[in-house]
C-alpha cells in the first residue's frame, strides 16, 4: 500500500467512525423528539420547569421600526405588573402583589423572555422560538389582529396560551384552543359608538343623522369597516361616504376633500397614527370641521396624538377599553406608579394597560392552575377568580367564555380634553360631559 | 371642487418633483440611481425640526442651512461610498444608495427613535377662504419653493460655466475629461446639489407633514416614478412628472376611486412609458 492509499484509508476510517458517531446522536435525538411529542402528557415545558426557577413568559413587541416606541411603553408597563407579582407590594392592592412570586407555585417568580415583532411572519417565527428555546410558557405582546393569526399558529401548534388584544371578532370564530382576550373585540366598540350617537341624539337633541366611514385597507380597518357598515343600518344612521385608503400615504387629500364634499354628521376613523396626524392637518388646511370625528382606537389611542397634533387633537374622540379617568381607585395608583417609576414621565394610556393587563391575567391564571400545564391554565382561566372589588378596568371582571373572549369587559367612549382623554361613555362611569358639535377650527 | 383639486395635485406635486429633480440629476450625470433620496429628505426634516425646537427658527428660514449642511453631507457620502462605488461592478453601483438608506433610516431610529414629531411654531399658517377654494398658507410655501428651486438649478445647469460642465459630463464623461473638464468635480457637486434640493424639500414638507425616521421612504416611489414620467436626465422633466402625478393622485381620488388613486398614477405611467418609452422629456 502507498503513501496515498494509507492516507485515504486513514481519512475514510475517521469518516466512518465520525458517521457512526452521529448515527448514535441522530437516534438519540429522534428519540428525544419522539418523547418531547407535543400530544404526549409529558410536554417540554413540564420538563423544563422541574428544573427552572422561574416561570417564562413570551412578549412579543415591536422593538424596532415605526411602532418600537409603542413596544417600549408597553415592555414598561410589564415591568410594573412582573414587579408587582415578584415583590411584595403593598400599595397596589390586587391579587399577587402582597406574596411574592406565584404562591401556588413555590414563590417561583415571573421571567418575561422578548421577541421582536416586525411583522405577521415573525410572529409566528418569534413565537416559536419563546416557546421552544426559551421555553415560554404563556405569549402576549402589543399583536394587532393580523399578527395574532400567525402568532396563533405556534401556539396552538405547542399547545401554549395566546393573550391578545386583537380586535378581529374573527379571532374567536376559528376554533383555537389557547387563544384568550381580555378586553372587548371590534364588534363591541364599534356598537358601543352608535350607542353614543343614539344618546345624543336623545339627550342632547344632537340630530345625528350621517356618517363617513374611513378605514384604512388591512384587516384592522376592513373588519371594523363592516361592523360598522351593519351597525348603522341597525342603528337607523345613513352612510354618506365609505372610504378605503392606503395607510401611510404621502397624502390624504382627495380621502378629506370626499369628506368634505359629503359633509356627514360623524367621521368613523380606523386609521394608523401616522394617518390619524395627516388626516387632521390635511382637514385643518381645508377648514373642514365635521361634527364629531369618532376614532376606533389605532393611532387614536397612542401618546404621540397629542405630542404631535397639540392643541389640534382637542374634541377628538375614540373608542377606549380603558381610561386613567376611571372611577376606580386602583386605577388612579398603577396609572402613578407606572409614570413615575416605569415611564419616564409618559402617562399610561389604553393600549399599554390591555397588553400588560394580559400578562398580569396570565400570571393570575398560572397562579390558580398551580402549575404551567397549557390545559391547567386554560382550565384556570375559563374560571378565573377575582374579587370585583380590586378590578382596575371598566367591567365586571375576568369571565372568559369557551371561546376565549372576557364577556366581563366593557367599551368606553372617551374625548381629548386639555390634551388629556376623559371618558364621556357609558353614563355611569363618565367624568366628562363632552363637547359636541366640535367647534371650527377657528373657534378652537 | 375641480379648481381645489388643481391647487392641491400642484402642490403635492411640487414636493414629488423637487424630490424627483435630485434623483434626475445624479441618474443623467453618474448612471447611480438614487434610493437614498427619500431618507436625504426626512434628514432635512429632522434638521428643520431641531432648528425650530431648539431656537425657534421658521421652517423657511432654516433652509439655507439646511441646504448647506446636506450639500456637505452630501459631498462627503459620494466622496467615501458613491466614488468608491462608481468604480465597481454596476450591481454595486445600483445597490450602494439602496443599502444607504437602509442604514440612514434605521440609524436615525436608534438615535431619534420613531416617535412622530411635527412642527407647531411656524409663520405662515391660517387659510385663505375664496368659498370655491380654500388656500392654506402652510401649502404655499412648498409651491413657492419648488418654482424657485426648479428655476435657479435650471438657470445653473444651462447658463453657467459649472452647470455646462456638469451636463457635459453627463453627456460624455471621456469627452468632457478630453477638454479638461474636472469630471470627478462635476460628479461630487451633482452628488450634493441633489442632497441640498432633498434637504429643501424636508424643510418644506416639515411645515405640515409629520416628522419619523421612515417619513421620506413613502416619497421615492413616486419620486421615481415622476422621473420616469419626465423622462430620466431631464430636470425640467422630473419637474412636470411631479406635478402631472400630484394632479391624477387627487382628480383619481376624488372622482373615481381613493382606494385605486395610487392605481391611477401606475397607469399613467404604463401609458407614458408606452407611448414615450424615454419619459416626456427624455431624450
Amino acid at each position: 500500500m502507498n503513501r496515498n492509499a494509507k492516507i485515504i484509508c486513514k481519512y475514510l476510517g475517521i469518516s466512518l467512525f465520525i458517521t457512526i458517531l452521529l448515527g448514535g446522536c441522530t437516534k438519540y435525538n429522534e428519540k428525544q423528539i419522539e418523547h418531547n411529542d407535543y400530544s404526549q402528557d409529558e410536554s417540554p415545558i413540564s420538563i423544563k420547569e422541574s428544573k427552572e426557577e422561574t416561570v417564562k413568559i413570551g412578549v412579543l413587541l415591536p422593538m424596532s421600526g415605526a411602532q418600537s416606541k409603542a413596544g417600549q411603553e408597553v415592555k414598561a408597563a410589564m415591568n410594573m405588573f412582573v414587579d408587582i407579582i415578584n415583590e411584595s407590594t403593598d400599595d397596589i392592592d390586587i391579587p399577587l402583589a402582597q406574596s411574592q412570586g406565584l404562591p401556588n407555585l413555590g414563590g417561583r417568580k415571573i421571567e418575561l423572555v422578548y421577541g421582536d415583532l416586525k411583522s405577521a411572519d415573525t410572529a409566528l417565527s418569534e413565537a416559536e422560538r419563546l416557546i421552544t428555546s426559551e421555553g415560554a410558557v404563556g405569549i402576549c405582546g402589543l399583536f394587532s389582529s393580523a399578527n395574532t393569526k400567525t402568532a396563533a399558529v405556534s401556539t396552538e401548534k405547542y399547545g401554549v396560551p395566546l393573550m391578545s388584544e386583537g380586535t378581529s371578532p374573527t379571532l374567536t370564530q376559528k376554533g383555537y384552543e389557547y387563544f384568550f382576550r381580555v378586553f372587548p373585540d371590534d364588534t363591541m366598540y364599534v356598537e358601543d359608538s352608535f350607542l353614543y350617537l343614539v344618546e345624543l341624539n336623545e339627550t342632547k337633541q344632537a340630530d345625528i343623522k350621517t356618517v363617513a366611514l374611513v378605514s384604512e385597507d388591512t384587516e384592522f380597518g376592513k373588519n371594523i369597516a363592516n361592523v360598522e357598515k351593519e351597525c348603522a343600518e341597525k342603528y337607523g344612521f345613513s352612510i354618506v361616504e365609505n372610504i378605503t385608503y392606503s395607510s401611510n400615504a404621502t397624502n390624504l387629500i382627495s380621502e378629506s376633500l370626499k369628506l368634505k364634499k359629503a359633509d356627514p354628521d360623524v367621521v368613523m376613523m380606523s386609521s394608523y397614527i401616522s394617518d390619524v396626524i395627516l388626516y387632521i392637518k390635511t382637514f385643518k388646511q381645508l377648514n373642514y370641521s365635521p361634527k364629531m370625528i369618532m376614532g376606533q382606537r389605532g393611532g387614536f389611542m397612542t401618546s404621540e396624538l397629542f405630542t404631535a397634533l397639540g392643541s389640534d387633537a382637542e374634541g377628538l374622540c375614540s373608542t377606549s377599553a380603558w381610561s386613567l379617568d376611571l372611577q376606580i381607585p386602583l386605577v388612579a395608583k398603577l396609572g402613578n406608579l407606572y409614570k413615575e417609576n416605569y415611564s419616564d414621565g409618559v402617562d399610561m394610556i389604553a393600549d399599554v394597560l390591555k397588553c400588560s393587563t394580559d400578562l398580569y391575567v396570565l400570571c393570575l391564571a398560572i397562579n390558580q392552575a398551580g402549575s404551567t400545564d397549557a390545559d391547567a391554565i386554560k382550565e384556570a382561566m375559563l374560571n378565573l377568580i377575582y374579587p370585583e372589588d380590586k378590578l382596575f378596568i371598566a367591567g365586571t371582571g375576568f369571565n372568559f367564555n369557551e371561546v376565549g373572549q372576557n364577556v366581563g369587559t366593557s367599551a368606553l367612549i372617551c374625548q381629548i380634553k386639555d390634551g388629556k382623554y376623559q371618558t364621556v361613555y357609558p353614563d355611569s362611569i363618565k367624568a366628562y360631559d363632552g363637547l359636541f358639535p366640535l367647534p371650527s377650527w377657528e373657534e378652537k | 371642487m375641480v379648481i381645489q383639486c388643481i391647487f392641491e395635485g400642484i402642490v403635492i406635486g411640487s414636493i414629488l418633483a423637487l424630490i424627483a429633480m435630485g434623483i434626475a440629476l445624479i441618474w443623467g450625470v453618474m448612471n447611480v440611481l438614487s434610493f437614498s433620496q427619500g431618507e436625504f429628505l426626512m434628514i432635512g426634516m429632522y434638521i428643520t425640526f431641531f432648528l425650530n425646537k431648539k431656537w425657534g427658527i421658521d421652517p423657511i428660514l432654516s433652509i439655507p442651512f439646511t441646504a448647506i449642511l446636506m450639500f456637505l453631507i452630501g459631498l462627503l457620502i459620494y466622496k467615501t461610498l458613491i466614488r468608491k462605488a462608481l468604480k465597481g461592478p454596476i450591481l454595486s453601483q445600483r445597490l450602494i444608495t439602496f443599502a444607504l438608506s437602509m442604514v440612514l433610516v434605521n440609524g436615525m431610529l436608534m438615535l431619534v427613535t420613531s416617535e412622530f414629531r411635527t412642527i407647531q411654531k411656524i409663520t405662515f399658517s391660517g387659510i385663505i377662504d375664496f368659498g370655491f377654494l380654500v388656500i392654506s398658507k402652510e401649502k404655499l410655501v412648498p409651491l413657492t419653493v419648488s418654482i424657485l428651486v426648479t428655476t435657479v438649478l435650471f438657470f445653473f445647469m444651462n447658463k453657467t460655466n459649472t452647470g455646462k460642465a456638469i451636463r457635459a459630463t453627463s453627456l460624455d464623461k471621456d469627452a468632457a475629461e478630453l477638454v479638461g473638464i474636472n469630471t470627478e468635480f462635476s460628479y461630487a457637486l451633482a452628488f450634493g446639489i441633489a442632497s441640498a434640493i432633498a434637504g429643501i424639500a424636508g424643510c418644506v414638507l416639515a411645515y405640515y407633514y409629520y416628522i419619523t425616521p421612515t417619513a421620506g421612504t413613502s416619497f421615492l416611489l413616486f419620486g421615481l416614478i415622476a422621473v420616469a414620467l419626465g423622462g430620466f436626465g431631464s430636470i425640467f422633466g422630473a419637474y412636470i412628472g411631479g406635478i402631472l402625478m400630484g394632479l391624477v393622485d387627487v382628480f383619481a381620488g376624488v372622482y373615481f376611486n381613493t382606494a385605486f388613486k395610487y392605481v391611477a398614477v401606475c397607469v399613467l405611467f404604463m401609458l407614458v412609458v408606452s407611448l414615450r418609452p424615454k419619459g416626456l422629456f427624455g431624450k
